[in-house]
């Protein structure tokens, strides 16, 4: 139950002490505006000292005020003048705390009990620069930064539709995080707005500090390996995710948008498929999918194939590996899970290492596991090979990096223990978690199962834009059997 | 009745298909697994099946599906210039026997038809895509049984399908036989996780559930151990017949009453 303003300034003065009288940032200072006692309170480097004395003291200084109370003071400020106030006052003291944590200034009256909300925000944040990952030749370069009003606005700038809705809510967490729920009204299905906005509600973290922590509130079916929520820091792909009737949530303090509900094969699209010639957007995305499987399977199937069925090899090449596995003191298998533990400690030291010293690591890394470990017979060039291929392969796909890192362990182990049994039993185990996970009532692995002709049209292939521009997808498309092509 | 008797089927069936795999698979690779190692992986898989929805096995029938019917095309690709139709006229007798035995091999499939009829109750498309991965495993069994005639004439009823790997040596490998034997157990586990999905639906609860395990189980036990090998997958088959034939008896106009009743 929210509790009411009082009408006595005093009393409102010590309630908001009392509330945020410790902290150093809390400015308050009583004023006279007209012969009306006044209270302004804000966060120092929330807001702006200097725009509000000249929007409030100066102007207020210069204009004629006929008011004689802080009632009639509190009327003509909202409705006579051209402050920059919000629309709706604060009557209780958890929407002026609310609003105060937002940046906003709060200007409290003797006699009044209601509070306006000057608009004088000035918030130190990250600029809006080129996102870090999701790397692109061609297409917008903005990229979301922290600060959530910056991100709505990306949006709003890029799709001017009469449609765009933006909710904007504070999370049930003890940071009141804001969020907003942004959606297409004349696009989304409103049975999948409605049930975004229910689980973002229903969410009870102790805390959001990145739109990820409310992933596993979006989602069903935790068991599934593969997010069924999608992640993306380009305000252009979630524009692209908006005109096709998806949802996307935006945190506060979060660079990363949700998109709900997310596909499979979106994993292996991007921005620049739909820059680039048909040709070769779909050359591109066979050899995402391609490296998909390698940094699946190639681990393991490299293990089950020399361990259990040698003569797939050929000749040559046998002769090379068994040479090369004979000098190496570890069985297969243990040596693959070492290199690619090795490659994943060199990779978190690089991403955690401050950026002066990170080339160092490369060079560490480079030479005493390339090289060092090789030539004294602790690992074999082959093993050397096939992890770092992987590797590679898994950089090409970087939003399915968690799930295809812990993958490629389990086929090793799963090859080296039982062999072609193993890798059968959790090749199937893969195939059936992601065709059964589904993503807000749709199937993660449509367009491919069931299969619909999206699938070709905008799955394994892109084709040319007069024909994808005929068959516009929406999500309610999905729902009748068509398929995403975005 | 038909629930318990297609649960009871489904059993016998998935025992005997657990022992029968190892065997091929033992035969396949030149040397058999530890039969416990195959049984439980193969149980494992079944489990899994039980856990997830039918609308889970539907979905993920036409990839696997899919990496056979490539393993097909590759091999037929490569043993295409050595096919003959005359091997199939070598030894007229040799040759029915085999098409007779490769008819009983895939008619095998054709009684699991019933399990759909039960898991596709409430959907209809559900139904059909697990109609077209049971006859699109029918379907793979006689195009193998073709290449088999085909290419190998008199030779086509030991170990054949091995046979035929050997024979169609592509360029990047030297044998695929091991290669085949990956996306055969692809298929079979595929079939293990349809039988799972089945049961959980067929069996009341989880005694239901924990019976048809013991059954499965016995049986794969059992025919390991020499027990009831000629009358166990008689006993399978014979009680998805019977569900088969009752189901289609129930469709006749003189059950219409029946049916609109329930």
């Amino acid at each position: 139950m929210p509790t009411p303003l009082y009408a006595n300034l005093e009393q409102n003065r010590k309630a908001l002490n009392q509330m945020f009288g410790q902290s150093t940032d809390f400015y308050a200072k009583p004023i006279r505006i007209r012969g009306v006692p006044c209270l302004v309170c804000m966060f120092d480097g929330l807001s702006n000292t200097e725009k509000l004395w000249v929007i409030l003291l100066d102007r207020m200084s210069r204009a004629a005020l006929p008011a004689r109370d802080g009632a009639s003071l509190f009327e003509w400020m909202m409705e006579e003048t051209d402050l920059p106030l919000e629309p709706d006052p604060a009557k209780d003291f958890e929407t002026v705390s609310a609003k105060l944590t937002g940046g906003l200034a709060v200007l409290l009256a003797e006699g009044c009990s209601q509070a306006l909300l000057l608009s004088n925000q000035s918030m130190q944040g990250r600029s809006v620069a080129e996102p870090s990952g999701e790397g692109d030749i061609r297409g917008s370069r903005e990229g979301f930064c922290d600060l959530l009003r910056v991100n709505v606005s990306l949006l709003r700038r890029l799709d001017r539709a009469e449609g765009l809705v933006i909710e904007l809510f504070q999370l049930d967490t003890h940071t009141r995080t804001e969020a907003a729920l942004c959606y297409d009204r004349d696009l989304a299905p409103p049975e999948l707005v409605a049930e975004a906005r229910r689980r973002l509600k229903a969410s009870r973290l102790p805390l959001v500090l990145d739109s990820s922590y409310l992933a596993p509130d979006l989602q069903r079916g935790q068991g599934c390996f593969f997010s069924q929520v999608g992640y993306t820091e380009r305000s252009a792909t979630a524009c692209a995710k908006l005109c096709e009737g998806k949802v996307v949530v935006l945190v506060n303090g979060s660079p990363f948008a949700l998109i709900l509900p997310y596909f499979f094969c979106e994993h292996f699209q991007s921005l620049d498929d739909y820059a680039q010639k048909a040709y070769f957007a779909s050359f591109v995305r066979g050899v995402k999918y391609l490296a998909f499987w390698l940094a699946a399977l190639l681990p393991g199937l490299y293990v089950c194939v020399a361990k259990f069925m040698p003569e797939v090899f050929p000749r040559q090449l046998l002769v090379r590996i068994a040479a090369a596995e004979s000098a190496t003191p570890w069985p297969l298998f243990l040596e693959m899970v070492l290199v690619i533990l090795l490659l994943e400690i060199v990779r978190e030291a690089g991403l955690r290492l401050p950026k002066p010293i990170g080339h160092s690591v490369s060079l560490v890394s480079a030479l005493i596991i390339g090289d060092a470990a090789i030539g004294a017979g602790i690992l074999s060039t082959p093993v050397v090979i096939v992890a770092a291929l992987t590797s590679l392969a898994v950089f090409v796909l970087p939003s399915l990096y968690e799930p295809l890192t812990i993958l490629r362990i389990l086929f090793v182990l799963a090859a080296g223990l039982c062999g072609p049994l193993g890798v059968a039993a959790l090749l199937v185990w893969m195939l059936t978690s992601i065709c059964g996970a589904e993503s807000f009532g749709l199937p993660h692995a449509a367009p491919f199962s069931p299969w619909q002709r999206g699938a070709v049209r905008d799955g394994l292939m892109r084709w040319p834009w007069p024909a994808l521009a005929d068959h516009p997808f929406t999500v309610r498309a999905v729902k009748r059997g068509g398929g995403p092509h975005r | 009745m038909e629930r318990d008797l297609l649960a009871a089927g489904l059993c016998l069936t998935l025992g005997e298909a657990i022992y029968k795999g190892w065997r091929f698979y033992g035969d396949a690779m030149g040397s058999a697994p530890p039969y416990g190692v195959f049984a439980v992986l193969a149980v494992l898989v079944v489990f899994y099946g039980a856990m997830v929805r039918p609308r889970a096995v539907a979905r993920t029938a036409p990839l696997i599906l899919l990496g056979g019917a490539l393993a097909l095309a590759a091999l037929t690709a490569a043993l295409w210039n050595r096919a003959d139709v005359r091997r199939l006229l070598e030894d007229p007798a040799l040759t029915t026997e085999g098409w007779q035995d490769g008819l009983w091999q895939a008619l095998e499939l054709l009684p699991e038809m019933p399990l759909l009829a039960w898991l596709g109750r409430d959907a209809e498309q559900q139904r059909r895509d697990v109609n077209r991965y049971v006859l699109g495993l029918g379907a793979a069994r006689w195009w193998i049984l073709l290449l088999q005639g085909l290419v190998l004439g008199s030779g086509q009823i030991d170990r054949p399908l091995h046979r035929l790997s050997a024979l169609g040596q592509l360029s990047v490998f030297t044998r695929l036989d091991g290669l085949f034997v990956l996306v055969w157990l692809t298929l079979f586990y595929g079939r293990c996780l349809l039988y799972g999905s089945c049961l959980a639906r067929l069996a009341r609860g989880s005694a239901g559930r924990a019976l048809c395990a013991g059954i499965a189980g016995g049986t794969a036990v059992g025919l390991y151990l020499g027990v009831g090998r000629q009358w166990l997958p008689v006993a399978g088959q014979f009680l998805l017949w019977a569900c088969l034939v009752w189901m289609s008896a129930k469709r006749q106009p003189g059950a219409k009453e029946e049916r609109d009743e329930a």
